[in-house]
């Protein structure tokens, strides 16, 4: 089983619209993939309709609670959602009282290994010890990056952060969110930084949308930029994990 | 995880607007986009996808790609080719290889039947409208030969959402016994394939005859010759049109295994004809022979590249391509062989023989527990006898010959087992399997040495075949050290073999 992270330590710059689009295509090209909503506020879930409430809470899951015991089927076939629970808020003391925290959400996740092809963990928006147990469970980190001077700085303390953990260290791949083409600074830096996926997502309504449809954009509107700007982030973020070990 | 989908039948007189509308009537529901689905339902020709709970479908007339159904599972689609058939080595890398390449092996994905339906997907939902059933109403049809339409049971397929196990019950139960649905007594892919006048199973290719202890052995052998002959027929076509390697293995099995009953059975048919018999299937196995020999060898190519890195493997190309045009050249031999009179005749004179269920020999009327007991009893004896004997100065034409008799033993144990005590056979075919392929090993490889050292000559003929002779170089070294490896080997397996043998109900059932 491979697992892809949407990380970002800004809030609301697009990590859960392409955790729950990336995860329909994954399930469309037949992965069977997990989606695990991490972030408290648990926006994947109410995107699926589905409670954002596990029985025990973070406190069970991460010690001993069997994670398909509380995983709920999506309307997506195939893409199944680990639900957020608000008590993930405080994952990070739970992982602190472990012997090993960092792997307690590799240890979560080694329990879907045979079940899944694809992981895909929904990050909070933070760094803390639950983004650096993610960073090591993590074979690739999908980082949206809003187009401004400051996301450009931000992804650079990533990088220097994760350049200072111990091995494994995730691939990453940043890509440009919430993109206005009308707006040249957005052009300006879209065409500039080096190391970044080609798909840009774009500002469109239909993405704002998605919280009203309830449903990821890549199936309610296939044929729209931004779905297709999802696919290709999807196909380039499938080569990488391809090749990842 | 999920519970697994059922499939329910459909009263005929419901077409899909009635069937919609009804299951409106008690269900909370949201209409899916209705489609025409025309595929054609592949499988291997002994039916490996429906025995590990696979379908594989392609979609009929011009259009390309295969998807892979599995209960539990995203459908798994990839981009294929259309062909006649398919290999798992003729696959893209990706999901569906990766999910049938253990399921296949060697055999190909072969078009079983096809099937066109109407299909309306439906979801019940909760009060939130997210999904916690899936429906599909399917009107399938099956295409005959010829583009004949003929109608098949219209079906509901119920498919349960994780997590949602109680809605799944309820709308199962609403399905059931208040909309009075029955379940599918068998799967489309078998309705459509009886329809078509196929077996949905496949041909098995192993025999397993009934006997019974007690059975006169002139019936036994007639009960397995006739089975064994229903194989080697079965697999004649694949072979003459080369769909997979598989079909003429089979072939060759059912005929080295006729020739042990008949070795093995010595007093039960009419001399002559037994002598016959056995000299054309010694012939009809020569005949088959080379293909065989050159099959394994690009089978097992992957594995032989792999003793040299990446370049050099690619230096040997040279080498792939020459055993691949000998083999086409010997299966053009192979295929004219097959369809001449000899072979035909060969058939005739088996199954003729198979057909005899009264020998004039003196073994015929004793019952096959004696006849082949006494036979296991034999070669076993011979066997331990001649496997003490050999230590690491014995040649191996030692080797080779204990494996003649262990593939002897073999065939016996498989043959007639099932009139001894199972808790004697299962140990001694378990100790048996694992010394036999030790002992294939080492012979295998020096086959293999043989086969590519012959080649060096014709080899250095070729545009870089003086590359790939270099290249060959640390292959050969590796398969000799394999089959090395294997003669190391050999004496633990002879110890285990020994242990199974010397069990008290094995020497009670085969003891002297």
């Amino acid at each position: 089983m491979k697992t892809l992270a949407t990380y970002s330590i800004k809030g609301g710059v697009g990590k859960t619209s392409a955790a729950v689009n990336l995860g329909a295509l994954a399930a469309a090209d037949g992965l069977r993939t997990v989606l695990w909503d991490l972030d408290p506020q648990g926006a994947a879930s109410f995107l699926f309709r589905i409670k954002p409430k596990v029985k025990g809470g973070g406190r069970r899951l991460i010690r001993d609670r069997d994670p398909l015991d509380v995983m709920k089927g999506t309307d997506v076939e195939g893409l199944d959602l680990l639900p957020a629970d608000f008590s993930y808020r405080n994952l990070d003391l739970e992982l602190d009282r472990r012997k090993k925290p960092l792997a307690g959400v590799g240890r979560v996740l080694a329990q879907l290994e045979g079940d899944y092809d694809l992981a895909i963990l929904d990050c909070p928006p933070s760094i803390s010890l639950v983004s650096e147990s993610v960073f090591s469970a993590a074979d690739l980190l999908l980082v949206p990056l809003v187009p401004s001077t400051l996301s450009v700085r931000t992804l650079e303390q990533l990088r220097r952060f994760l350049a200072g953990v111990g091995e494994p260290v995730p691939e990453v791949l940043p890509f440009f969110s919430m993109v206005d083409r009308r707006k040249k600074l957005h052009r300006e830096l879209v065409a500039s930084l080096p190391g970044v996926a080609d798909a840009a997502i774009p500002n469109a309504s239909a993405v704002e949308l998605m919280g009203l449809r309830r449903e990821p954009v890549v199936t309610s509107a296939p044929r729209h930029k931004a779905a297709e700007a999802y696919a290709a982030l999807w196909a380039q973020a499938r080569a990488v994990l391809d090749g990842a070990g | 995880m999920a519970p697994d989908p059922v499939d329910l039948i459909l009263p005929s007189s419901l077409d899909r607007a009635a069937a919609v509308a009804l299951l409106h009537e008690r269900l909370e529901l949201v209409d899916g986009r209705p489609r025409t689905s025309d595929r054609t339902l592949l499988d291997s020709f002994d039916g490996r996808l429906r025995a590990a709970g696979l379908r594989a479908e392609r979609p009929a007339g011009r259009g390309a790609g295969l998807e892979l159904h599995e209960a539990g599972a995203p459908v798994r689609r990839a981009a294929v080719r259309r062909a006649k058939r398919l290999l798992i080595t003729e696959l893209p890398e990706g999901a569906v290889r990766e999910r049938l390449a253990p399921v296949l092996e060697e055999r190909a994905l072969l078009p079983a039947v096809r099937v066109r339906s109407g299909v309306q997907p439906l979801a019940v939902v909760d009060g939130d409208r997210k999904t916690v059933v899936r429906l599909e109403i399917e009107h399938p049809q099956l295409i005959a030969a010829g583009g004949k339409a003929i109608a098949l049971k219209p079906r509901l397929e119920v498919r349960p959402v994780l997590g949602y196990d109680r809605a799944y019950e309820r709308t199962l139960a609403t399905l059931r016994d208040e909309l009075g649905f029955e379940p599918a007594k068998r799967p489309l892919y078998d309705e459509a394939v009886r329809k078509a006048g196929g077996r949905p199973g496949g041909i098995a290719t192993k025999v397993k005859a009934e006997l019974a202890r007690g059975t006169a052995t002139d019936a036994a052998a007639a009960l397995v010759l006739g089975r064994l002959h229903e194989v080697a027929e079965a697999n004649l076509p694949g072979t003459l049109e080369d769909l997979d390697p598989e079909f003429l293995h089979d072939l060759r099995v059912s005929i080295r295994r006729a020739r042990s009953v008949l070795r093995e059975l010595k007093d039960v048919h009419d001399p002559e004809a037994r002598t016959h018999v056995r000299d054309e299937l010694k012939w009809a196995q020569a005949l088959t022979g080379p293909v065989r020999d050159l099959d394994v060898q690009l089978l097992e190519w992957p594995e032989l590249a792999a003793h040299v890195g990446d370049v050099r493997a690619a230096e040997l190309e040279p080498l792939r391509s020459l055993l691949a045009a000998r083999r086409e050249r010997e299966r053009a031999k192979l295929a004219r062989g097959l369809r001449g009179k000899r072979f035909r005749a060969t058939l005739r004179a088996w199954q003729a023989l198979a057909a005899e269920t009264s020998g004039p020999g003196k073994d015929a009327g004793k019952p096959i527990e004696a006849t082949a007991g006494e036979r296991i009893a034999k070669v076993l004896a011979r066997m331990l006898k001649d496997g003490r004997k050999i230590d690491g100065e014995s040649p191996p034409e030692a080797l080779h010959d204990l494996r003649k008799r262990g593939k002897e033993l073999r065939y016996l144990l498989e043959l007639f087992g099932a009139v001894f005590d199972e808790r004697a056979v299962d140990p001694l075919v378990a100790g048996l399997k694992h010394l036999q392929k030790v002992l294939g090993r080492f012979q295998d490889r020096a086959v293999q040495v043989e086969t590519l050292r012959d080649m060096r000559h014709d080899l250095a003929a070729q545009p870089e075949g003086p590359l790939a002779l270099i290249a060959l170089g640390p292959v050969l070294d590796a398969l000799l050290a394999d089959q090395e490896a294997a003669r190391e080997e050999f004496a633990e397996a002879f110890e285990e073999f020994e242990l199974a043998a010397g069990d008290k109900r094995v020497r009670k059932a085969f003891g002297p």
